[in-house]
């Protein structure tokens, strides 16, 4: 089975890196979320917390940025050169996808 | 800072021995605050950093047919592609305040990466740090690096390239082999290089290797005492050695059933078993 199956895509080059944000939507609502890419972020696992923190959310640009920014206020980690901003254009990429 | 890294050259090895290793040595230096620096020779290989998804970047099957191994690690950044006998690797495990290493990341990949810069000096090359975690020579890549952090100690991993095999880089990956054309491999020569290429020989990996340590002596101010694996750092390899082989693990993205199933780095021990000790 293809894990991505009924996920869109959306990609953004960030200065550390690609970001490859894959979601599904359901009911308006983020109920998968995988981030991939070869960005830099430390510690690494922040990444799975960060897809976490986006399940539920409604799939909208607006409510996708407030959580990135409330995540990357909240916990501790470092991501040189790329910024919540970075996460999500590449989301707002997936989004229109989704919609598209 | 010490006058003395330990060191070891693993030589020739498996992607999945030596990643299994590189954790192993990690997490023991993060609990004992000791560090190592290490090289070897990657067999073919394909090591995907910590948030690549495999099937978006490679063409599995033909990766397999070439005789790739594929297997991934725990830093991020990039993938590290090594066709045969393309490259010796390194890593160095340090503690950060011993090795006063910047706490800031593009920093710290600054230092470490210098150890790539004094290598290219052996050959006469001059190596140029381009942030984030690359090292250029004549403008072009000829290093990359990745880098993970513990509680006391930076791990970083790298490579020198000294003759790669672009064709088949541009093979294995998820892209039509149609598009995989001169005027493609051009393209990457244009941004990618080799010490084949800038000195215009063939480079033996011995070379390689012997730039690599002095590249570490250099940079750190030391001498290198060769070592090997100790009984507990054997111990902990052969116990993490399945994660690398295993696909819950390389294909971690695809393997989830849902986003709250993934691995985190501090379950990853708990999951396989691992007695640290």
């Amino acid at each position: 089975m293809d894990r991505f199956a009924g996920m869109s895509e959306g990609l953004h080059k960030a200065k550390s890196g690609l970001i490859r944000a894959l979601i599904k939507v359901e009911d308006n609502r983020l109920t998968d979320v995988v981030i991939g890419g070869d960005f830099i972020l430390v510690p690494e696992y922040y990444i799975d917390r960060m897809e976490k923190a986006l399940i539920g959310a409604e799939a909208s640009n607006r409510e996708i940025s407030k959580r990135l920014e409330v995540f990357f206020e909240n916990e501790s980690f470092q991501s040189p050169a790329t910024g919540p901003d970075d996460f999500a254009r590449a989301f707002a990429a997936a989004l229109e996808a989704q919609n598209g | 800072m010490a006058d003395e890294l330990r060191f070891i050259d693993f030589g020739l090895i498996k992607p999945a021995k030596i990643m299994a290793a590189t954790e192993a040595m990690y997490r023991l230096a993060d609990r004992e605050g000791t560090s190592v620096g290490y090289i070897w020779h990657p067999v073919k290989s394909i090591i995907l950093g910590y948030s690549q998804i495999v099937e978006k970047e490679f063409n599995v099957e033909r990766s397999t047919n070439l005789g790739y191994e594929l297997t991934r690690r725990i830093s991020g950044g990039g993938v590290a592609f090594a066709s045969e006998d393309s490259q010796i690797q390194y890593g160095f495990i340090g503690n950060m305040r011993e090795y006063s290493i910047p706490f800031d990341i593009i920093e710290s990949y600054e230092m470490i990466c210098q150890i790539m810069s004094y290598a290219l000096e052996k050959f006469g090359l001059k190596g140029v740090f381009k942030p984030i975690n690359d090292v250029l020579c004549n403008g072009k890549k000829i290093s990359g690096s990745a880098q993970t952090r513990g509680n006391q100690v930076v791990l970083q991993n790298g490579t020198l390239l000294s003759d790669m095999n672009i064709r088949e880089m541009l093979t294995c990956c998820n892209i039509p082999l149609e598009k995989i054309s001169d005027k493609g491999i051009s393209s990457v020569e244009e941004r990618l290089t080799d010490l084949k290429r800038e000195l215009n020989r063939e480079v033996g990996l011995d070379e390689v290797r012997e730039a690599m340590l002095y590249g570490f002596e250099q940079t750190f101010d030391v001498t290198l005492s060769m070592d090997e694996l100790n009984a507990k750092e054997k111990k902990l390899t052969d116990s993490l050695l399945p994660k690398y082989y295993d696909r819950d693990w390389i294909y971690r993205h695809s393997s989830k059933k849902t986003s709250f199933g993934s691995y985190e780095s501090s379950m990853e021990i708990r999951e396989f078993g691992v007695d640290e000790g």
